[in-house]
């Protein structure tokens, strides 16, 4: 007769042990390279005593390797349910200190249960994902065993590299990469919404440096081509870069505070005691007298939200373009910002394609959005244009997306924008649903420059001074013609001249209006397609 | 002693140098001012250390890329 006390002790001792992971040793292994243990992890990401693990008892496959022999306690990962911030969240972490996190077909078959749970129940989830790779041994076991193998291949629903697109716009997927991540694991994690990468143990690339040099015979080392820093700065793949692991989870539990659980639902309320109607004086100073000097649009930004809080998505790539979370009167917007303290605010097609994503997020998950625009337009560049780097090309995402996009759009013109960067930023006729300038705005739909130099061409070329007649030409246009910021207005090209101080109230009381407006008919369509 | 390249983020024309051979900087100081589509734009020392070779001069067109100076640190 089997004493249930007995028993009870003898599965929690067999639990304890398996929460060791891979033991003390590899655990002080993990500590000195400076990552914290997947339960550390875990404990700081979810609110305390609500984790709940799931299929922690899992048995890795047999593959008749000697690999047969370890214990790998929950074949590398852990993975289950808890809450952040009273929400629920699912989770997969990786455990790099069983077998450096091998991803078995035992840990694919639990991810992908995450994934599909996390679809059907309507709530987000996170990944860290900390992996030397796939376990090559379950790819193919010695010769007896080739037969379980084989029938736990098509067995298992191993598939989480089908989930993330099937979850992509329903619920948000946000993924840690704070550890290697190399080829196929990384397939999974970077289809995720947000990427966060960490300073130092973040490794992500196609090719590990061993198969670089031996298809090019080129040298590099892993933090050349996958490094955090170069996906932060260069490739745009991360959306932060933290310096530890610690601050890599704080800045995922605060992303998570802004997003709605699916594409049903709003982002939650967060009461701010913040004015939504607030005025705010300081804000006549930024935005100098002299338009070529440049300030900082984050000023503008902290000065409009709640509390000054705004979350920064990619803040190291395409500095030229901010965006990002905030709350107004405590709603969930996505900020789009130009940054004229960066290249003078002027658009690439690395900006294009960053907003273009954050767009769509926002317009997938019922976040409205705000486009503070101030941009001397696109950068004119011959390797743009002559590369696959197309600005044409780039430059349409950014239009589409906004025309494409339901939710309720607000633009306002800060400084200038001539042209073809007002389509990249939203117009009334594309759809964008109010528009606003400040006085010292200049709007109009082409550089008054250029016009001049197009409508008195051969004035300018005939004449004695040429520069002297430009300027001369230019001076008539701007006070018969196109007087700033009037101008924008006598064409319909924005509604109203605003009070700078006044900003966050207009923008309050125009997304309040919106709040509730039934869904936009589109014609019906399978999807759009991607514009090139 | 190592060495960090200025280059021109963008292209455009030098307004001013703001630091000579030997002037001291610290991350985020202004090294020179390049105007690109009627903007003045700061371009800043990336990390600190000492000006070694200024290689721009006021009036002068840079192309994207282009070396402006070098820091050693």
């Amino acid at each position: 007769m089997t004493d249930p006390r007995e028993k009870l002790q003898e599965v929690e001792a067999r639990r304890q042990k398996l929460y060791e992971g891979g033991g003390v040793k590899e655990v002080e292994r993990q500590h000195k390279l400076g990552k914290l243990t997947a339960r550390e992890r875990l404990a700081r990401l979810f609110d305390p005593g609500t984790f709940q693990e799931v299929n922690l008892w899992i048995r890795p496959i047999t593959t008749g390797y000697d690999v047969d022999d370890r214990d790998l306690a929950a074949d590398a990962v852990i993975t289950g349910m808890g809450r952040v911030n009273g929400r629920p969240i699912y989770a997969y972490i990786h455990d790099f200190t069983v077998l450096a996190g091998a991803m078995s077909l035992g840990q694919n078959h639990k991810v992908t249960q995450v994934m599909e749970k996390a679809l059907r129940d309507g709530v987000p989830y996170v990944g860290m994902i900390d992996s030397g790779g796939i376990k090559i041994h379950d790819l193919f076991g010695r010769p007896a065993y080739r037969p379980i193998v084989a029938d736990a291949c098509m067995g298992f629903t191993s598939n989480p590299w089908n989930c993330p697109c099937q979850c992509s716009g329903v619920v948000p997927q946000i993924s840690l990469m704070i550890g290697p991540c190399y080829a196929g694991s990384a397939y999974s994690p970077i289809a995720a919404d947000f990427v966060v990468m960490r300073k130092g143990t973040s490794f992500m690339s196609l090719a590990s440096p061993q198969l670089l040099k031996t298809v090019t015979f080129v040298d590099v080392t892993q933090e050349e081509i996958g490094g955090a820093e170069l996906h932060a700065k260069v490739t745009g793949s991360t959306d932060f870069l933290a310096n530890k692991d610690e601050d890599a989870i704080e800045w995922t539990r605060e992303l998570i505070s802004y997003l709605p659980s699916n594409n049903r639902d709003k982002a939650p309320r967060i009461d701010t005691k913040d004015d939504p109607e607030r005025a705010d004086d300081g804000i006549l100073d930024i935005v100098t007298a002299q338009s070529s000097a440049p300030y900082d649009m984050h000023d503008v930004i902290s000065r409009i939200v709640d509390d000054g809080r705004f979350l920064e998505l990619q803040a190291l790539f395409a500095r030229n373009l901010i965006i990002g979370f905030a709350r107004i009167g405590g709603d969930t917007v996505g900020i789009v910002a130009t940054n004229p303290a960066v290249n003078g605010g002027a658009l690439d097609y690395n900006t294009c394609d960053k907003q273009s994503r954050f767009v769509r997020f926002c317009d997938a998950f019922n976040i409205p959005l705000v486009f503070l625009v101030d941009t001397p337009g696109f950068l004119p560049s011959k390797e743009a244009e002559t590369s696959r780097e197309g600005l044409i090309r780039h430059a349409a995402r950014a239009a589409f997306a906004i025309a494409e996009a339901t939710v309720p759009r607000v633009v306002i013109y800060v400084g200038k924008c001539f042209g073809t960067a007002r389509l990249a930023l939203g117009t009334l006729r594309m759809g964008v649903d109010d528009v606003y300038a400040w006085p010292t705005s200049q709007v109009a739909r082409i550089d008054p420059l250029e016009a001049v130099r197009i409508i008195y061409k051969r004035e300018i070329a005939e004449a004695a001074d040429s520069s002297a007649e430009e300027q001369k030409r230019l001076k008539e246009l701007l006070e018969k013609y196109v007087r700033f910021p009037y101008h924008a207005g006598e064409y319909l090209m924005v509604e109203d001249i605003i009070d700078p101080r006044r900003t966050r109230s207009v923008i309050y009381k125009t997304l309040n209006h919106l709040s509730n407006r039934p869904a936009i008919g589109r014609p019906w369509k399978k999807s759009s397609l991607m514009p090139r | 002693m190592a060495q960090e390249e200025v280059t021109a983020p963008i292209p455009g024309v030098i307004v001013s140098i703001e630091v000579t051979l030997g002037t001291k900087v610290a991350e985020g100081d202004t090294i020179c001012f390049l105007e690109s589509m009627k903007m003045s734009n700061p371009i800043l020392a990336p990390l600190g250390g000492t000006v070694t070779k200024i290689s721009a001069a006021p009036g002068q067109v840079i192309k994207a890329g282009q070396l402006i100076a070098v820091i050693e640190y």
